[in-house]
């Protein structure tokens, strides 16, 4: 298992080299030169060459590319191209927030939407499972943004119940954490409530019942049990999607995390800034998912790892 | 219900074999139009469709552009003029959410239609002929799926530059490799199959056995994945509106719509609720019109 670990740590390298040079061939085929548009107003010409050389751009993409690599195996994230500061730096400070916001959700939305999900695959077609089934679909096309400012008018700006913006204290994560699982737990709840009843139809299911087991034993030990593997699987994808949800999230309760960051870097184009956070997220998108891989051998012990 | 159900799909089964593409939409659609949320769906997307690509015959693009404050926030039905209410700058709300909805639904379909036409060459190529193509298709997909997709697109657009085609580009490549997966296990799973090998020992060209012969047996949940992505496209073309990506002000776009209101939804709810409403429902019809196409085309993947 140690080995299967270690190998799948290995194999985040290939991935990241792969989504930064992707970025670097995509910025190469555009035209337009970052240090005109860096270079102040007055600049002349030779000054806007000095500028190029000293960010490295007179150089060849895969040159280029190289470098940035070398860099980063020193621990130097480069620098952001308007601010000139740290990008690691930045990043260090920021990284908490993001990932606190990304596990908690993660978390809450499986604590809500398994056992929500399960009980709707039991309760099938009887009133609470269209009503839970209604809210999924509700909660899953309401723009996670939208539902934020709502949270924040009706729970913050109006009440003054919870600080409207910014980090701090735990009460600055509960609307964040709400508006971006929401559509998670959504999403989580129906695929959970279609394993489930995959399951709950089977042959074992109903020889568990046969002999006399009752109805929680054979949902908790028999159905749920058996369904668990794709429902983690799909955790682990949805760990992926809360990242991706709180880039807008971070945006409308200005926390200072790294999903900001990326968004101000995108304004302006910021390469130095966009590549790196794209790298961070990467990684921690593939420590989670190892993790959860890893998972299976807890839920499901017929699961080798070679 | 069911054993009846499991009858007709047997029946419809057995009548395919001889009918021909007129008779297979008739069976499709019949399909289709049992299930009630599914037309509903349908009829509520086209009506939003179909109000934003006539919005020039509904109202002038100058009502959703042109600013005059003496107009500002009047409320919905107040006024015969501004059946929505108008906006900080005396702006048409109708007219701005309908004119954007033809960007947010427009960009929506072209992402979708270039995703699935991307999806199906690169899977395609990939499942058909395999080896070391295969090898770094699949290995370019993981990678791409490797990270949130909004923040792949974000990067993406970043370095293509501002403007909504960069947009529609880059959440296309967002789409692909999904979309290329599927069409990839689809393929492998039929390469082999006997009525590809018979086309291909009577000569058949690798072109047309693609075309012909795999294709048309794989399009049913490549077109129910296709719609099932649509919701999601337009809430991310959505987010980032909202986040001022890609579209310039002040071109109306649902999400920007939202981010220009913000600091006035407090005080005129309506600001908010026109502009989100119009998203929420588009997406919730196409998710009931993609499982209404799930049920219709592929009814094994009905549960």
């Amino acid at each position: 298992m140690l080995k299967y670990a270690l190998k799948r740590i290995l194999l985040l390298i290939p991935t990241v080299l792969g989504i930064t040079l992707f970025i670097y061939f995509i910025m190469s085929l555009v035209p337009g030169d970052p240090a005109a548009m860096l270079a102040p107003q007055e600049a002349t010409a030779e000054e806007i060459e000095a500028l190029r050389v000293s960010m490295g751009l007179d150089k060849p993409m895969l040159i280029q590319y190289l470098r940035y690599i070398w860099n980063v195996l020193q621990g130097d994230l480069g620098v952001s191209w308007f601010t000139k500061k740290s990008v690691a730096a930045e990043l260090v400070n920021r990284l908490p927030y993001t990932l606190t916001l990304g596990v908690m959700s993660t978390l809450i939305a499986s604590i809500i939407s398994i056992p929500l999900g399960t009980l709707t695959a039991v309760k099938h077609n009887t009133l609470a499972d269209y009503v839970v089934t209604f809210l999924c679909l509700f909660f899953s096309a309401m723009p996670n943004f939208w539902l934020a400012i709502l949270l924040q008018i009706n729970f913050s700006l109006n009440t003054g119940w919870l600080p409207a913006f910014g980090m701090g204290t735990p009460a600055h994560y509960v609307m964040p954490v709400i508006a971006v699982c929401a559509s998670s737990i959504a999403s989580n709840t129906r695929s959970t409530r279609t394993w489930v009843l995959d399951v709950i139809r089977s042959d074992y299911v109903r020889t568990a019942r046969a002999k006399g087991a009752n109805e929680v034993t054979v949902v908790m030990k028999h159905a749920l049990r058996n369904a668990l593997l794709p429902i983690i699987t799909g955790l682990g994808s949805s760990f992926a999607g809360v990242l991706g949800g709180s880039v807008v999230i971070e945006t409308v309760f200005a926390i200072p995390g790294v999903s900001t960051y990326l968004t101000t870097a995108v304004g302006v184009r910021d390469m130095p800034i966009i590549t790196g956070c794209i790298m961070v997220i990467s990684i921690f998108v593939g420590i989670v998912n190892l993790l959860i891989d890893l998972l299976y051998s807890v839920i499901d012990p017929r699961v080798k790892y070679e | 219900m069911s054993e009846q159900m499991k009858a007709s799909a047997k029946s419809d089964r057995v009548s395919r074999l001889k009918s021909t593409s007129k008779g297979r939409f008739r069976i499709f659609w019949k399909r289709y139009s049992r299930n009630k949320l599914a037309m509903a769906g349908l009829v509520v997307f086209m009506i939003i469709l179909i109000a934003s690509f006539a919005a020039p015959l509904i109202v002038d693009y100058s009502a959703a552009i042109k600013q005059k404050i003496s107009n500002k926030f009047i409320q919905p039905g107040s006024s015969a003029d501004h059946f929505l209410g108008t906006d900080q700058f005396g702006r048409d709300m109708m007219a701005r959410v309908l004119y954007g909805g033809r960007i947010s639904l427009g960009a929506g379909l072209a992402t979708v239609a270039i995703a699935f036409l991307g999806g199906i060459v690169l899977g395609g190529v990939s499942g058909y002929f395999g080896g070391t193509v295969d090898t770094v298709i699949m290995r370019v997909c993981d990678m791409l799926m490797a990270i949130p997709g909004t923040m792949l697109a974000m990067a993406i657009v970043a370095a293509l530059g501002a403007g909504l085609d960069k947009l529609m580009i880059s959440l296309s490549i967002v789409l692909m490799p999904a979309q290329a997966r599927m069409v990839r296990a689809a393929i492998m799973n039929l390469r082999n199959a006997e009525f590809i090998e018979a086309a291909r020992t009577y000569g058949t060209k690798n072109a047309r056995i693609i075309f012909k012969h795999l294709l048309p047996n794989i399009m049913g949940p490549l077109i129910v994945s296709t719609f099932m992505s649509l919701g999601t496209v337009i809430l991310c073309i959505a987010s980032m509106g909202y986040l001022g990506i890609g579209i310039q002000a002040p071109t109306p776009e649902w999400g920007s719509i939202i981010s220009e209101n913000q600091s006035n939804i407090r005080y005129y709810a309506y600001l908010g609720y026109v502009p989100g409403i119009f998203i929420m429902l588009s997406v919730l019809s196409l998710n009931f019109i993609g499982d209404g196409l799930r049920d219709a085309l592929d009814p094994k993947m009905k549960n």
